[in-house]
């Protein structure tokens, strides 16, 4: 490492002991380093002991007057969680219908004798469910993507004056 | 502050009350990074009431699992660093490629300063002097005690890119020093 980076960091007080070992070394034995040790030891001590700078007295009750007098609940309607999920649902079965439709359709099986297996008791599962369930299905997707798209538009939303 | 997710949590229920415990909290330190971007207090000020705005418009967007502090912070940052951008440019003083201090026209020379100054408020001095986005990396390293991958988060730089801006521009406020200061450095390695 860099000697001068060795310096800070024993500064810092971040050192391993055979490093600082190693600084207590260089630093008996050349008079520069001693110097640059000193240094770094008033630059350290000044940065850490620099202020906060405080804004005028009326500060927070400006940002509280700027606040929007009407609240609008912010909190998302769907919590991230959830929405993820629904997505990462969504895409499953949307892969699983493209295979299934994509096996029935296909003349060969482009995708070996497992995955083919695979793919038929995809779709002999989705065979076996009654056609009035999947339209809900689509039906609840299509909600949930409505509901997310509401969302996203609210919370850009809220907050604002609306009266 | 685990106290903070709480507060976020009345303010998102629509209790004022609570963001304005938040904004006491951390009005001191929002306006310190954008004074130290923007350098001049009145337009800090106003950049720190718009970062608070912000957070408090952005709070739905705000992840509970993420550290309060460090998304207000990357907030205060951009929202100076934006007007900083907007006003016409000034002299800077550090730049990556060769850091070194360079101290506005009119300033004391060196050598008077050595004698009225004393290290310390030197330091604070070429702090001063740095480029707002350097001068504010140092604050948040030592003032606002952020970890280097909190910075990076805060700033939208790498985590290696802040380790070595801290270097260098710790290293270039040494250097300046030695050179200003070579008497009294020998003397305070003498003891």
């Amino acid at each position: 490492m860099n000697v001068q980076k060795l310096l800070w960091k024993y500064v810092e007080g971040r050192c391993s002991p055979k490093e600082r070992a190693e600084v207590e070394q260089l630093t008996s034995q050349n008079a520069g380093l001693q110097e640059d040790l000193a240094i770094i030891r008033e630059v350290q001590a000044a940065l850490t002991v620099m202020e906060l700078e405080q804004p005028s007295m009326r500060f927070v009750q400006q940002v509280m007057e700027h606040l929007p007098k009407r609240h609008f609940a912010t909190e998302p309607l769907i919590k991230p969680f959830w929405k993820k999920t629904f997505w990462i649902a969504l895409a499953a079965s949307m892969a699983a219908v493209f295979f299934s439709t994509a096996t029935r359709n296909a003349v060969a099986d482009p995708v070996g004798q497992y995955a083919g297996a695979v793919l038929e008791a995809v779709n002999a599962t989705l065979e076996t469910v009654p056609p009035m369930v999947l339209q809900y299905y689509v039906l609840v997707i299509l909600a949930a993507v409505i509901l997310s798209v509401l969302d996203k538009m609210l919370s850009l939303r809220t907050h604002m004056d609306f009266f | 502050m685990d106290n903070d997710l709480h507060l976020v949590k009345e303010t998102l229920k629509g209790n004022q009350a609570s963001f304005r415990v938040l904004v006491e909290r951390y009005r001191d330190y929002v306006f310190t990074i954008s004074f130290k971007i923007l350098k001049n207090r009145e337009e800090a000020e106003e950049a720190a009431q718009d970062a608070f705005l912000k957070a408090f418009r952005g709070l739905a967007g705000f992840e509970l699992r993420s550290k309060f502090a460090t998304w207000l912070y990357q907030i205060a940052w951009r929202t100076a660093i934006d007007r900083l951008r907007t006003r016409p440019p000034k002299a800077l003083s550090v730049d990556e490629g060769s850091i070194s201090l360079q101290f506005p026209d009119g300033a004391d020379s060196p050598a008077r300063q050595l004698h009225r100054k004393t290290v310390r408020a030197f330091t604070h001095q070429a702090l001063g002097c740095l480029k707002p986005e350097d001068a504010t990396l140092l604050t948040l390293y030592y003032l606002n005690e952020q970890s280097v991958k909190e910075i990076a988060a805060i700033t939208g730089l790498t985590e290696s890119n802040v380790k070595v801006k801290l270097f260098r521009l710790r290293d270039a406020m040494k250097n300046q020093l030695t050179r200003m200061l070579k008497s009294e450095v020998i003397d305070i390695a003498n003891g």
